[in-house]
């Protein structure tokens, strides 16, 4: 008898008992069709219902006694009426407006249905929307109707159109067209991905949407495909200076734009091909923003895109909006902001699917806490500290331990700061040091004779995402950057694609100082971690005894 | 009396002194009384045959032919001797004569242990069965919601009386027979301004004693409602046997059917589960009642029901131990109930604000319903009473705690220390 899996409150909450969860995780990719993911870790998965997620069900045609079948058949407890009404009344408020600017104070809003256009009217007319209430307003046809307002009141009626759950579908000619090639082959997932975008449901959202991937599973390179296939001029925006190099580094590695990326594109400025710009600056540049035209909006981050101050960038005007990330869910619950500002979910992959599929392979995190015993007590002016605190001698006792439990492995040592990288390199017989001071060339060089062994030492500083290493078994991080999930995402994500062998393990350590800010910063990263189903086990390298 | 009666115990006292096999049971009767029954079971063919002789050819019969002569009978008698069979001695007259007249049954409505040992393994199998997956109407226990609402007046967040008889846990009515049980077992006392006195010593003494607690509880709430369990309780252990069975209503009619408002007063308290399956119902004792009743441990409260995640939440299912619920209770904020304790008037309702929102349906839903009751257990060192944590929370949840947890609550004692 199959085992029930799913577990349905009335507060919404759908949670996902791991253990009962058959192998191919088809409850879980069943359900991510119609609910919002929250949270993955280890155990339990929590996901939501909610009128966004819903909703984007709607918009890929899934019927509400489909959902409520699928619940029932699967959950421990029976859904309580309050839940099945909640899905069907949402289910049947899918709106779609679409809106066709006409000149600087006209725009035409036409509806797919009669009755979006009646609930249309009665929210404009009976809102609360003083101004819009105002507006001139001709029914040219019995789907469409022409509001006339003023063009400062383009934004408002956008926002007026979001809060009614009105999906907006916005009809832009006009723009300039780009060329932009991707020259690498695209996991079949992430074909997919671009199809969901592209192709839409049944025309009923093409070029706009949400996209959710775990970390580290090329969404970036989804993002270039899509701008590949449309060749419209794109806005990318983005969350630091980190995403913006991320983005350029993609270009530079794998589109024809190549080295001419970096001259094209400048941080925070905008040019007429691939714009890359912070949400910050966004803001500071919104005038000039919307006065260009847009073929595509790019919303990498998007949890970022309903903050107070970020979320006007949502009503920018563009003929396709995609909006890219892991886990869209916020404290504050304001995440339907990308939902109606950009589209349905489209697609969605979780890691554990990831490592299903046989694109990632299981990676097992180990952190091992070590007391303090620093090799170098040195006080230097503006010495870092967790540079200092990374110093720790029983960090190389620890790494031979490891060595000798990993004796035919092939060993990748990754450090933030040069001097970890250096000391181990000297210590460590035969193994190949990369960090920033070798030249491209030879960086390239060192990599194939490290790739070209069965077993090995590679030690990195800070350039493990770039390098084309291959077959890593065990990854051993010695120092850490900052609480950035990013850099710890990149590190195991190295891991987990570099060795595609079917049933293949891999070894993840985590070389932590005990009781330093070291520790503190690494437990802000193992606990983001965790959320999305990285499962981290912890171990103690004991003075006394000299184990773990 | 109290409603705890263990299996074996309760299964002698029913046999009563007349544990007597069929043999021993023939032998007590007349040779004129045996031939009667020879002769109804088609034996014939012996004349002026020894009572030895007689009680060896009937035993025989009896034992190959069992089913045979059972086939034989209408339903009615059917009926009624798989009431005798499940300790309900009411049957109708007439089907005593004929279960008498075949040798099945004796002086008194007694059945020989022998038979009754065949009948009940031939038709329990037909009662009962055990479902891997099911879904189910989820009650919360009553003894549970008292768990809750101690939790609430140890936290501080039922100050007074008016605050408890108007809170969501409960109903009106048993919530006052929740603060009548807390008064008469004196954990709480009634102060000034109806403020809540707590008794911590007295309750400290109190969730010491699990079981006799448990029973207490019931005892009381069961007699101030009028009601006596003792008998259906019963009945259900003649034929749930593992706490996992789900016994089938309609085929347990013949003894069940006397009982069933208090069957359905039992599910409404979360004593009894109830199922659909195929249109049939299927109900069982509750793991609590199970544990009220029997003094076994039921399987359901196997600790890896509950799941700690690595992101600091304990889910812990509906049915589990109440008194491991106690001991989180006591430490960790409970995430998926909200405590209201306004009063449910109009007025009141639109007192809730816009970020009460999820407060007032929770409001409107009260204490049943979710399958988890969801801690967060990562502030639990606020809060952590050092003594207490680690003699139980600790203990209780060590198998299942992930590393990420155990580090940091380690942590957190050792700061503490």
């Amino acid at each position: 008898m199959k085992k029930r899996s799913i577990v349905v409150h009335n507060d919404r909450r759908i949670y996902v008992v791991e253990e009962s969860l058959d192998d191919d995780y088809e409850v879980e990719r069943e359900l991510n069709n119609f609910a919002s993911l929250i949270k993955v870790p280890e155990g339990i998965h929590t996901y939501e219902l909610d009128e966004y997620s819903l909703w984007s069900s709607a918009a890929l045609g899934l019927k509400y006694e489909d959902i409520i079948s699928f619940l029932q058949d699967n959950s421990r407890n029976i859904v309580s009426d309050k839940i099945k009404i909640y899905i069907k009344n949402k289910i049947k408020e899918f709106w779609t407006i679409k809106l066709k600017y006409v000149s600087d104070n006209k725009v035409i809003l036409e509806a797919n249905d009669n009755r979006t256009i009646k609930e249309l009217l009665i929210k404009i007319r009976y809102g609360k929307e003083v101004e819009l209430a105002k507006a001139q307003i001709s029914i040219i046809s019995i789907n469409e109707i022409i509001a006339v307002l003023e063009y400062k009141d383009i934004y408002s009626l956008k926002e007026f159109l979001i809060n009614s759950s009105f999906f907006i579908n916005e009809i832009i000619e006009s723009i300039k067209e780009i060329k932009v090639k991707v020259n690498v082959d695209l996991f079949d997932y992430q074909i997919d991905a671009v199809n969901s975008f592209i192709s839409g449901n049944k025309g009923m959202t093409i070029g706009r949407g949400v996209i959710s991937m775990p970390p580290g599973s090329g969404k970036t390179l989804v993002g270039l495909k899509i701008i590949e296939s449309l060749k419209v001029k794109t806005l990318v925006l983005v969350e630091n200076k980190e995403s913006f190099s991320c983005w350029l580094d993609e270009l530079e590695d794998k589109t024809n734009l190549a080295e001419k990326s970096k001259s094209l594109i400048k941080y925070n400025e905008l040019n007429s091909i691939i714009s890359i710009i912070t949400y910050r600056a966004a803001q500071e540049l919104l005038d000039k923003i919307k006065s260009e035209c847009w073929g595509l909006i790019i919303y990498d981050d998007a949890h970022k895109l309903p903050g107070p101050k970020s979320k006007v960038l949502g009503y920018i005007q563009s003929k396709y909006k995609l909006a890219l990330g892991s886990i869209l869910k916020r404290e504050d619950n304001k995440h339907y902001i990308i939902y109606k500002a950009v589209g349905p979910k489209i697609y969605n992959l979780t890691l554990r699917e990831l490592e299903i599929r046989g694109i990632q392979i299981q990676v097992i995190c180990t952190e091992i806490k070590t007391p303090r015993n620093y090799w170098d007590f040195e006080e230097r002016e503006n010495e870092k500290e967790l540079l200092k605190e990374a110093k720790n001698q029983n960090k190389i006792e620890i790494y031979k331990l490891l060595e000798e439990k990993h004796k035919n492995s092939k060993i990748v040592l990754v450090s933030t700061y040069r001097e970890i990288a250096n000391k181990f390199h000297d210590i460590i017989d035969n193994s190949i040091l990369i960090d920033g001071k070798i030249n491209p060339s030879n960086r390239k060089a060192l990599v194939e004779e490290y790739n070209s062994k069965n077993v090995g030492k590679l030690i990195v500083s800070e350039l493990l995402e770039k390098l084309q290493v291959n077959n890593i078994d065990v990854i051993i991080a010695l120092s850490y950057i900052g609480k950035s999930e990013r850099e710890e995402y990149l590190r195991i994500g190295k891991l987990k694609s570099s060795n595609l062998y079917k049933n293949k393990l891999g070894y993840y350590y985590a070389l932590v100082s005990e009781n330093t800010c070291e520790e503190m910063v690494f437990k802000k990263r193992s606990q983001d971690m965790v959320k999305h189903g990285y499962k981290f086990k912890i171990r103690y390298y004991g003075n006394s005894n000299k184990g773990i | 009396m109290g409603i705890n009666l263990r299996l074996d115990i309760m299964v002698i006292l029913i046999r009563g002194y007349k544990i007597m096999k069929l043999k021993e049971h023939l032998n007590l009767l007349s040779i004129n009384q045996l031939d009667k029954i020879a002769k109804k079971l088609h034996r014939v063919d012996f004349n002026d045959s020894c009572k030895t002789e007689y009680i060896k050819v009937i035993s025989i019969e009896l034992d190959k032919y069992l089913w045979d002569v059972i086939d034989n009978i209408d339903e009615e008698v059917l009926f009624d001797l798989k009431k005798l069979c499940f300790e309900d001695k009411k049957i109708r007259e007439s089907s005593f004569v004929i279960l008498t007249d075949l040798g099945i049954v004796f002086e008194g409505k007694v059945l020989p242990f022998d038979l009754k040992d065949k009948f009940i393994k031939q038709w329990r199998p037909e009662l009962v069965c055990i479902f891997d997956s099911y879904p189910v109407d989820i009650k919360t226990s009553t003894f549970l919601k008292l768990i809750l609402l101690i939790g609430y007046i140890e936290k501080g967040t039922i100050k007074n009386y008016e605050n408890l008889m108007n809170c969501n846990i409960a109903k009106k009515e048993t919530l006052c027979s929740l603060a009548d049980y807390l008064e008469s077992v004196k954990i709480i006392a009634k102060g000034t301004s109806n403020l809540i006195n707590l008794n911590k010593n007295i309750l400290g003494l109190w969730r010491n004693d699990t079981r006799i607690v448990l029973n207490e509880f019931y005892d009381f709430y069961f007699r101030r409602k009028g009601l006596k369990m003792d008998l259906l309780f019963q009945a259900l252990l003649v034929i749930q046997k593992d706490d996992r069975e789900w016994l089938q209503l309609k085929k347990c009619n013949f003894i069940l059917e006397k009982f069933i408002d208090e069957i359905n007063i039992l599910k409404s308290e979360g004593c009894i589960y109830s199922i659909i399956d195929n249109n049939y119902e299927y109900i069982q004792l509750s793991p609590e009642a199970w544990f009220l009743v029997t003094g076994y441990i039921p399987q359901a409260w196997n600790i890896e029901n509950v799941i700690l995640t690595p992101d600091f939440e304990l889910f812990i299912p509906y049915y589990f131990n109440p008194f491991i619920l106690d001991t989180v209770n006591c430490y960790g904020e409970l995430i998926n109930r909200f405590i209201t304790v306004v009063k449910k008037t109009k007025t009141n309702a639109k007192a809730i604000n816009k970020n009460n929102k999820k407060e007032f349906e929770q409001f409107n839903n009260g204490y049943d319903g979710d399958y988890y009751l969801i801690y967060n257990i990562k502030e639990i060192k606020e809060k952590m009473d050092l003594k207490n944590y680690n003699n139980k929370f600790s203990d209780v949840f060590e198998s299942i705690m992930p590393d990420i947890v155990k580090d940091e609550l380690t942590n957190n004692i050792s700061q503490l220390l």
